[in-house]
């Protein structure tokens, strides 16, 4: 099965401390990893300020992962998380495709630079070589 | 032909009318500014993901989205800003997602 790359940010509930936020971090990785699913890196920021109070909470603790999985998994982690006490709001979304997409744009744009300034030497090396 | 015609030679009530019709007071504009079809001139807007080559917007990137939310976080047509379409797209999807996840507001009261 095809797996593909998403990005997962969830906020934990404000009342949390570190090692209950790493359970629950763990339990989310246990959800992935059960699906045949790998969890490339964790990235924990720590506590937050939200922008608006959800439910009473006006911080929370947020904690970004990148996984690799397969679509079909997505669906079912998606739905355990929902269902997970401590977890105040998730956001989990596919970046493979448009990771690819900037980089591709990058490349091109590093060739054209390239070849700009290839030729900008090419006319100042002219330019010298009339001058002399 | 308003070239040929010194500037100076123009009145504001008309006078100067040239040939076609044109008056006076359009070609003394004119040679104040800028000229175009419009009458007034306005600065021709640049995208300013483009320019910064910026090829993916971050919805966590919230430094760079703030630069896109005025007071009130509204998302602004892009005439305010002057983004190209496929850039205010990206903008505006990565505003979405950012406010859901209470990382830029809604609104402000």
């Amino acid at each position: 099965m095809s797996q593909r790359q998403y990005e997962i940010l969830f906020i934990a509930e404000q009342n949390l401390g570190e090692p209950e936020v790493d359970t629950l971090t763990a339990t989310v990785k246990g959800f992935i990893e059960k699906e045949n699913g790998t969890v490339e890196k964790v990235e924990k920021w720590g506590k937050k300020r939200l922008a608006y109070t959800i439910g009473k909470n006006r911080e929370g603790s947020y904690v970004l992962m990148i996984a690799n999985a397969p679509g079909s998994a997505m669906a079912e982690v998606e739905r355990r998380m929902r269902v997970t006490d401590g977890i105040l709001r998730f956001l989990a979304i596919r970046i493979d495709a448009e990771m690819k997409k900037a980089d591709r744009k990058k490349t091109i744009r590093g060739k054209k630079e390239s070849t700009r300034r290839a030729s900008v030497r090419e006319k100042d090396r002219a330019f010298e070589g009339g001058a002399q | 032909m308003s070239d040929m015609e010194t500037p100076e030679f123009r009145g504001r009530s008309g006078e100067g009318r040239g040939p076609g019709g044109e008056r006076g007071e359009r070609g003394e504009r004119k040679d104040k500014k800028e000229g175009g079809k419009g009458g007034f001139f306005r600065r021709r807007k640049t995208c300013k993901l483009c320019s910064e080559k910026v090829d993916y917007v971050d919805y966590k990137n919230t430094k760079l989205l703030l630069a896109f939310i005025p007071e009130r976080a509204k998302i602004l047509p892009r005439r305010m800003f002057g983004t190209c379409a496929p850039c205010q797209r990206k903008v505006r999807t990565a505003i979405l997602r950012a406010r859901q996840m209470a990382l830029i507001p809604y609104s402000t009261e």
